[in-house]
């Protein structure tokens, strides 16, 4: 097609030519070839080259037509090439491989058959006869839809090309229609059938009885196809009385199918060339014995590959030329449509019509610039909007599967966007919003169809976001106990950072989830809303409750900010400093060990050296190390002894100036000098930059009274909440060896109460037991409460309400910061450290609490109440420590277990408990 | 073994098939239920369909694969087209005929896909159009007609075969994957609504690319393998399995571990006459026999996915394949898309 404008159409003859064009379904064996019936007319290798081969075909254009003009018989012979040769399509599908792996097939044949349709629409406006190849017997009835296509689109398309035409020498009535007849159209159909090979033989049937029939096999084989294809074009109305008035004709007194049973296209060069040398090594046959068509066929083949290499220097081994004898032949089927067309014209009209169809030859030089131009204005990008409604009507009669996918598809969406908003709430969650769209993709995929999935598919889910996003979103901000917030979409203050929408209105969060918590001495429950901010957590919900329990009780404060400006500001943490930060604190803290340690000894005069059951403690506080050494390094130090008592040494340090406490103030003043313009945004814990305190304190130490509120008989009592059963404490038994005699008050002398009791060796008084008690108490979100004996285990008293453990375990080992609670549910719950009660005994020491919380796996930081050191206990009095209701390290809170499972690294660290030698406050 | 050899005993007592009998009547479409009394209550079957154009050998193949081609006989026992009906242009077969063989293959043979025998017949007997006054030409019932057979067939076969006697027609290619989209919606139980899309997957049977009357140029290994090409680029995006189960044997395959990838392409020769002559002719094959042998074992061992969420004994089958035609029947889709035929 490129090259027609490269014709020189004035160096043709002035001659009056006839069109004659050849298209259909061509094999992939037969390379795309169906002309090679014109070959063989003409006796000329044209169309097919060597051995079929017809060489590259163009795939960069929408088609490929090749012409021949024939000036001896004054016809131009157009060849069209396309999707339909298989060959031609295969090169198509590798050239459009990537479009191949995004599109179907339905979606690219749409476009391939469109532009070969156009290739189709060009010849039937240039062409008198028009020759279908099938590759087969049967007529292709796809080629009706495909022709009723045509010829809406060519109606449609005449005034464009009335316009077009309007300049050349040629007809009105050619100006008029768009072309110069009504062409009429010829069937080709190939057999390789064994009864339709031979048409010379008179058929005969098994039986030996010769059919008195008038036609052989094959001419009765063309005769029904012709009765066959008249009746479907004409029901199908593709062929009407009028020829103008269609896209084509076919003659009413003329044969108009041709069937060829001889293999004379040689589609497997190899084959015929082996056979060719088969042949040469036989033997020749007696005459007698021969196969009469084979041998005549034979015959013809090499006459004919003889007349051809003289007549054309190709080698013709594809050509058999036709025997002229035969009656039976395509040259004769062909020309008598020529000739008429050369001498009087086409009319095809039937019945009694007084119009007479229009029939025109031009002449060659016309045709080409007529050609020419009516190619253009098929393939160019349409200029007008006239054309461009022609080429879209083209596209869009072929398209029936995509339309079909998009009508259907359009059709469902709905249904399946009605899925989706089918019994909606309000605002629901992401999760929720999945859930719906994934019905809604299963009623779509249930009913949608075709090539237009995807993208319809892709607009349920847009719709659907859309119509959650808008409105229907739910704040889903997580509580500091992992609920999030079941309000719709908002902003939780003014200057809520997580919401960029700043149209959304402001409320507080809100999970709705209610818990049932004890107050900081554990004496009254509340209930309470799901924190969604530390201080709300830790110490509003608490202080709420002073008024009505225990505000007015003894309390020993932990550090907290205090301003002094009047003005505080949060300081800024971000995750980056707050590693180096730690980096920083971790590496001060192993330089200011030995300081500490230090300044430990100095404030409390005495260093405190521990003794356990196992040796060994916890590596996870840098701190506990230099404890462990201080212990191990005292030889002193007796073991454990058979009663499971716990030996504690007092050991005077070696620093004995009594007014150095204040030094070690200023010591730990210089480490951690709190700042008055800036707090801690968050929880204190050990990554904590230096120099911040938190603004409220989440811990909380009260006193409840004296120790006679607890007697172990009963065990714990006015508190509300506890599982049966488990509300005792556990008795810790602690030797203490005074190792600096001289200043152990005499006071004490004599008057030991009986929780202390001077052991038989140290008759001195030097060495005594203290019984302390200790309860590690959880608390699940229902506002179960109960003790745990050991870390794996619950306390139970036995039946008649003795507890046979003590506190050895629980002083000894890491506590599990969450455990499963042993109520009965539905749902089991997740129980959380909560309070420590201790019961201090009536003797010359102070129980302390050093209480360190690792709430996640490391690196996580470990959480304390602040206190730079122990913090020491009145004696015999009922002390109750309250720990954090969350824990909340600078990336987020450390939220609980989701299953009420024992967690391994969640812990308070062993190194709570410990004695301390009172101090005279005279000395 | 016990439970074998019960099965072989309630086998052996199964009437046998003489001839294949009428699934779907030719003339009004309407399903029959002759076949059922030769259908048992067992899990262990094969369905295989075929589609092609018209001639393009589905009868004979079928008879193949029932391993009765007549060669003694004479008698196929698919009927082909008779000489006479082919020097007329028209068909043999007509609606759906099946056949159960001893092995439990249930062979379903069926008229010509867009025949213009079949609409010449509509068009001279002025038959009454079976898919109802819906459709105003006939040319769009046939195409609704043709491309109800193929849905209905994708719903109820393990293995459906595409033959052709050329390669390859792209108006076939394409009218496959539209019967694909057209085809019933496999039901699915609605005690279990699933949770995910995945478990809701519709039923896609093998597609078998069958070319018959192959010459000797057909199967040299370039031609095979451009042909493999062709398909699997046609085929890429469509849900019929059309890769890995059948394949040439003989033509050498670049990589073995490439097998899931090949598309499912056999190729059958012509039946070859007696050979004459002293030398034999190269044919570039092992003969039609032995490729027929190869065809029917390699499709007799193509895995058998079951056809609904359910597994179906061969009597549950016929009810749902009754069940699936009046649904292809009455299918709103096919209305939609005829609507949309010029």
């Amino acid at each position: 097609v490129s090259s027609l404008s490269e014709v020189d159409a004035s160096t043709l003859p002035r001659d009056k030519v006839c069109i004659v064009s050849i298209f259909g379904k061509s094999s992939f064996l037969a390379n795309g070839c169906k002309a090679f019936l014109i070959d063989e007319a003409l006796g000329k290798n044209i169309f097919q080259g060597m051995f079929t081969d017809p060489g590259e075909i163009n795939i960069d254009e929408p088609a490929d037509i090749q012409g021949f003009y024939h000036p001896e018989s004054r016809v131009i012979f157009l060849h069209l090439i396309g999707s339909f040769d298989t060959k031609c399509l295969l090169q198509k599908c590798h050239s459009i491989e990537n479009e191949l792996k995004e599109k179907t097939f339905l979606e690219v044949w749409s476009d391939l058959q469109c532009s070969f349709s156009k290739a189709l629409l060009l010849i039937f406006h240039l062409s008198h006869i028009i020759l279908v190849a099938h590759p087969t017997t049967t007529f292709d009835v796809s080629y009706i839809h495909l022709f009723q296509t045509l010829d809406s689109v060519r109606q449609k398309a005449v005034p464009c090309l009335t316009d077009l035409l309007r300049s050349f020498p040629i007809s009105q009535d050619w100006v008029q229609a768009g072309r110069p007849c009504s062409p009429r159209v010829l069937f080709i159909f190939q057999t390789n059938a064994p009864e339709f090979q031979s048409e010379s033989i008179d058929s005969s049937d098994g039986t030996g009885k010769t059919r008195s029939k008038k036609f052989p096999p094959i001419k009765r084989l063309e005769h029904a196809l012709e009765d066959q294809i008249y009746r479907i074009l004409r029901k199908s109305r593709v062929i009407t009385n009028i020829s103008g008035n269609s896209l084509f004709a076919v003659p009413a007194n003329q044969e108009f199918v041709y069937v060829t049973s001889k293999k004379s296209l040689i589609v497997d060069p190899l084959g015929y060339l082996m056979n060719q040398l088969k042949e040469c090594c036989s033997f020749p046959k007696s005459p007698g014995e021969m196969d009469p068509s084979k041998s005549k066929s034979y015959l013809l083949n090499r006459r004919g590959s003889i007349q051809n290499q003289t007549a054309n220097d190709l080698p013709a081994f594809a050509l058999t030329p036709e025997d002229g004898a035969s009656e039976h032949s395509f040259k004769a089927f062909l020309w008598q449509h020529i000739d008429l067309a050369l001498s009087k014209g086409f009319d095809d009209n039937v019945g009694r019509n007084i119009v007479r169809a229009y029939f025109e030859l031009p002449t060659a030089q016309i045709w080409f610039q007529i050609a020419n131009k009516l190619k253009n204005w098929f393939f160019m990008e349409p200029k007008d909007s006239r054309s461009g409604a022609v080429m879209s009507l083209l596209k869009t009669t072929l398209d029936i599967d995509v339309r079909f996918s998009e009508g259907r598809c359009a059709k469902v969406l709905p249904l399946a966007s009605a899925a989706y908003q089918d019994n909606l709430p309000t605002h629901y969650t992401l999760d929720y919003h999945e859930r719906k769209l994934n019905q809604a993709l299963q009623v779509f995929a249930m009913h949608a169809r075709g090539p237009a999935f995807q993208q319809f598919a892709q607009q349920l889910e847009e719709d659907c976001e859309r119509l959650w996003q808008n409105g229907h979103q739910m704040c889903e901000f997580r509580s500091l106990t992992g609920n999030h917030c079941i309000n719709p979409l908002h902003r939780a203050s003014e200057d809520d950072e997580d919401v960029d929408d700043k149209t959304l209105p402001i409320m507080p969060h809100c999970s709705q989830v209610k818990m049932l918590s004890a107050c900081d001495c554990g004496r009254r429950q509340a209930s309470r809303e799901d924190p969604f901010e530390v201080k709300a957590a830790n110490y509003s919900f608490y202080s709420s409750l002073h008024d009505d329990c225990c505000g007015k009780l003894e309390r020993i404060k932990f550090p907290v900010f205090t301003s002094t400006t009047g003005v505080s500001r949060p300081a800024q943490i971000s995750p980056v400093q707050a590693h180096q930060q730690s980096e920083e604190t971790r590496r001060k803290r192993h330089e200011s060990q030995p300081g500490r340690g230090e300044s430990q000894v100095t404030t409390t005069s005495m260093s405190l050296a521990l003794s356990f059951g196992q040796p060994g403690s916890s590596d996870m506080f840098p701190t506990e190390e230099s404890a462990v050494e201080l212990s191990q390094g005292s030889e002193e130090s007796p073991r454990q002894t058979s009663d499971q008592e716990v030996i504690i040494s007092l050991r005077e340090s070696k620093v004995t100036e009594s007014p150095e406490k204040c030094t070690g103030g200023e010591k730990l003043g210089v480490l951690r000098q709190p700042s008055t313009t800036e707090y801690l945004p968050g929880m204190l814990h050990s990554e904590s930059p230096l120099g911040l305190l938190p603004m409220f304190p989440s811990w909380s130490l009260i006193c409840l009274g004296p120790s006679s509120l607890y007697s172990h008989n009963i065990g714990i009592q006015e508190q509300p909440g506890f599982i049966p059963g488990t509300n005792f404490l556990l008795p810790w038994d602690v030797t203490v060896k005074l190792e600096h005699k001289d200043r152990w008050p005499t006071v004490w002398d004599g008057k030991r109460p009986h929780t202390w009791k001077t052991k038989k060796g140290g008759k001195d008084g030097s060495q005594f037991t203290v019984k302390i008690f200790i309860g590690v108490e959880y608390e699940c979100p229902r506002g179960h409460r109960f003790m745990c004996s050991a870390p794996d285990k619950v306390l139970r008293a036995t039946s008649s309400g003795l507890v046979k453990d003590n506190a050895n375990k629980i002083t000894g080992n890491d506590m599990p910061l969450y455990f499963p609670c042993p109520c009965r549910g539905s749902k089991h719950q997740v129980a959380q450290l909560i309070r420590i009660h201790v019961v201090t005994p009536k003797a010359p020491v102070h129980v302390t609490l050093n209480p360190r919380v690792q709430a996640a796996p490391p690196p996580s930081p470990v959480f304390s109440p602040g206190n730079s050191e122990p913090v020491k206990l009145s004696q015999s009095a009922y002390w109750v420590l309250r720990l954090p209701f969350v824990y909340q390290g600078d990336q987020g809170p450390y939220l609980p277990p989701k299953d009420p499972v024992p967690v391994e690294v969640c812990h308070l660290l062993k190194g709570t408990y410990d004695i301390a030698e009172q101090i005279s406050e005279k000395s | 073994s016990g439970h074998i050899t019960g099965d072989d005993q309630k086998l052996s007592l199964l009437p046998e098939m003489s001839t294949p009998v009428k699934l779907v009547d030719g003339e009004n479409l309407q399903w029959c239920d002759n076949a059922m009394e030769f259908l048992v209550d067992q899990t262990n079957f094969y369905v295989v369909g075929i589609l092609g154009l018209q001639g393009s050998g589905k009868s004979t193949v079928m008879s193949l694969l029932a391993g009765q081609l007549g060669e003694i006989t004479g008698r196929q026992l698919f009927k082909p087209e008779t000489r006479e009906l082919r020097e007329r242009g028209e068909h043999c077969t007509s609606g759906i005929d099946i056949y159960v063989t001893s092995e439990r293959m249930i062979l379903l043979d069926t008229q010509p896909l867009l025949s213009a025998s079949v609409m010449d017949h509509m068009v001279q007997f002025e038959k009454k159009i079976p898919c109802g006054t819906d459709y105003r030409a006939t040319e769009n019932a046939l195409q609704i007609q043709s491309l109800q057979i193929t849905a209905f067939l994708l719903t109820v076969c393990h293995t459906v075969i595409l033959v052709q006697d050329w390669f390859t027609d792209p108006n076939l290619l394409r009218f496959i994957q539209s019967a694909e989209m057209l085809k019933p919606a496999t039901p699915t139980n609605p005690h279990e609504l699933s949770a995910s899309i995945e478990d809701t997957t519709d039923y896609y049977p093998h597609l078998v690319f069958l070319q018959n009357k192959c010459q000797r140029g057909d199967f040299s290994p370039s031609t095979v393998c451009d042909m493999e090409e062709l398909l699997l680029n046609v085929f890429q995006n469509s849900k019929l399995k059309h890769t890995g189960s059948v394949w040439m044997e003989f033509i050498p395959i670049k990589d073995e571990s490439l097998h899931m990838e090949v598309a499912n392409l056999f190729l059958l020769p012509e039946r070859e006459a007696e050979e004459k002559g002293v030398l034999p002719n190269y044919r570039g094959h092992p003969g039609f026999n032995s490729l027929g042998r190869s065809l029917t074992q390699q499709l007799m061992s193509v895995p058998r996915s079951t056809l609904t969420h359910t597994a179906l004994s061969e009597k549950n089958w016929f009810h749902y394949a009754a069940r699936m035609w009046e649904a292809v029947k009455k299918s709103s889709l096919f209305l939609e898309y005829g609507r949309l035929l010029p």
